[in-house]
């Protein structure tokens, strides 16, 4: 059981991701923006970070981890970043692959799958304070 | 001399010495209004003397005009200009020459000479011909980047839109995938939230396609618009009846303060689509119980419509991108209001096909009040009266 913050602007996926991750038993707040979800995370200090990348604007999510990772107690707070656009932007989302170049640490495809959300968070609650990917390089 | 606003670069390419130094000199002082674009261009000129030479300089600098003699000492002028064709550069060329035959001119056209100037030429007309070559080729660079514009707008527009349209289609997958495979049961507290929430996206989904149709035959022009005399407080009435099944729902009050009726020119769906707009968000952002204030102030030549709600306000950064495209404030106090995005921009682009505005004010948990403006008659139409 784990305290993750899911931060999407859209309601459903929130709703999505709660219903997925309550049958784990992990205890899950929302927030619908990168300002409120900063300000969750640090009130709250999650074990992790579920965060959308086109909120108000089409890149909220990454200056929302880029943020996270500068605060010293929230940097070594694993992040999933969520994702309907990597197809369309070309965008470099597998680490292993790609290498880093985002301050996160995995990426998945929506619309969320059950299996594949709870594998990721099931190995990212898993990860030593070294193997958090701080700085995206 | 004035202030120029853009100064092109032209190549001279002439083995006589002379004839460089005289071009340069007429070039220097030369500049050239351009009217449709209301601007001012200069020039700054350069000179090879040969064939080689022209091959070194092009490599490190772009040039716009070439003033190109035909007879090199180690080419031709032909040469150039078919290597310029082949690369379909914008490049205008102006062919110089004293060996001046028709045929000449009409091989320097084919490969595409601009204009074709037969030495000996006076600086006049040196400069009549530069002047209208630097025409031709702004208007012509103006307009290929207003295109390209164009079609970086056409571009985000739709990516935003398929971003819109992937949102519900994601959320309702995900539901039912989650129903599908039994992790939400028909005994569970989110059985009726999955399928409850469906529909509502669904419904969402057929409003920003109506939104989105709407806004496309305003945009295009293809809307027929019937402008006939109209009497907007019997519109108003009508959406307040429309609307007031959803207010109440919420226990919030409509109040209108208007004359009893204002005669205006106007087409009666347009000026629905906006007001409905307006009324409806002030009763979908609003608190529980709360009000909405509808005010209308006639003056001879516009109307002011005030839309006042007691709802959650937005922050002055909300306020700014309130009618663009799309926008839709995302917190946890819109969470559970639908919205296409579409309805604040619709409304401006409407407003001003009626030489009016919208503006809003709003404080954070207060309220927002949205005002519109509009000429009541358009062309000088002479007021007409309602018959009722």
């Amino acid at each position: 059981m784990a305290k993750i913050l899911c931060i999407d602007d859209d309601r459903d996926v929130l709703e999505t991701c709660k219903i997925i991750l309550s049958t784990e038993k992990h205890n899950v707040t929302v927030a619908m923006n990168g300002n409120e979800g900063y300000a969750k995370a640090k009130s709250e200090i999650p074990d992790l970070i579920l965060l959308d990348v086109m909120m108000d604007d089409n890149t909220e999510g990454f200056h929302t981890a880029y943020k996270l990772r500068k605060d010293p107690g929230l940097k070594f707070v694993p992040i999933l970043m969520l994702t309907s656009v990597n197809q369309k932007l070309n965008m470099k989302c597998d680490p292993k692959k790609d290498g880093n170049f985002l301050p996160v640490d995995a990426f998945l495809e929506k619309p969320v799958e059950k299996i594949k959300l709870l594998k990721e968070v099931k190995r990212l609650l898993a990860l030593k304070k070294d193997e958090i990917n701080v700085d995206g390089n | 001399m004035n202030n120029v606003n853009d100064v092109l670069n032209i190549l001279i390419i002439d083995d006589e010495e002379g004839m460089c130094m005289g071009a340069s000199r007429a070039l220097s002082s030369t500049q050239v209004f351009i009217d449709d674009l209301n601007i001012i261009v200069g020039f700054s000129s350069r000179a090879v003397h040969s064939y080689s030479e022209y091959k070194t300089e092009i490599v490190n600098h772009k040039y716009d005009l070439i003033l190109l003699d035909y007879k090199l000492p180690d080419g031709s002028g032909l040469d150039i200009l078919q290597e310029l064709n082949e690369q379909s550069k914008e490049t205008l060329v102006i062919m110089m020459t004293a060996y001046a035959t028709f045929e000449t001119a009409v091989q320097a056209t084919k490969l595409g000479a601009y204009d074709f100037l037969a030495k000996p030429f006076t600086p006049e007309e040196l400069r009549n011909s530069v002047r209208k070559a630097a025409t031709r080729f702004v208007l012509a660079k103006r307009a290929k980047s207003f295109e390209e514009e164009k079609r970086k707008i056409r571009f985000e527009f739709i990516s935003v839109l398929s971003h819109e349209l992937k949102s519900p289609i994601n959320a309702i997958d995900g539901y039912l995938k989650l129903l599908h495979e039994g992790s939400i049961t028909p005994d569970s507290e989110n059985y009726q939230m999955a399928i409850e929430r469906s529909l509502l996206r669904l419904e969402g989904m057929r409003k920003l396609i109506f939104d989105l149709l709407d806004m496309t035959r305003i945009e295009s022009g293809q809307k027929t618009r019937k402008i006939e005399p109209i009497n907007l407080i019997a519109i108003i009435n009508l959406l307040i009846e429309q609307n007031t099944y959803e207010a109440k729902l919420n226990g919030i009050t409509l109040n209108l303060v208007s004359p009893n009726e204002l005669s205006m020119d106007g087409d009666q769906s347009e000026l629905e689509i906006i007001l409905n707009n307006l009324i409806n968000n002030a009763i979908k952002y609003n608190r529980t119980n709360g009000t909405v204030d509808i005010t209308v102030n006639d003056t001879p030549t516009q109307v002011e419509i005030q839309i006042k709600d007691s709802g959650i306000g937005l922050e002055p950064y909300e306020q700014d991108k309130l009618f663009k495209d799309f926008v839709r404030i995302k917190n946890t106090d819109t969470m559970n209001i639908q919205g296409s995005g579409l309805g604040l921009s619709t409304v401006k682009k409407i407003a001003a096909l009626y030489e009016g505005t919208v503006s809003v004010t709003s404080q954070k948990g207060i309220g927002s009040t949205f005002c519109v403006t509009l000429k009541k008659y358009l062309n000088n139409t002479i007021s007409p009266k309602i018959v009722t």
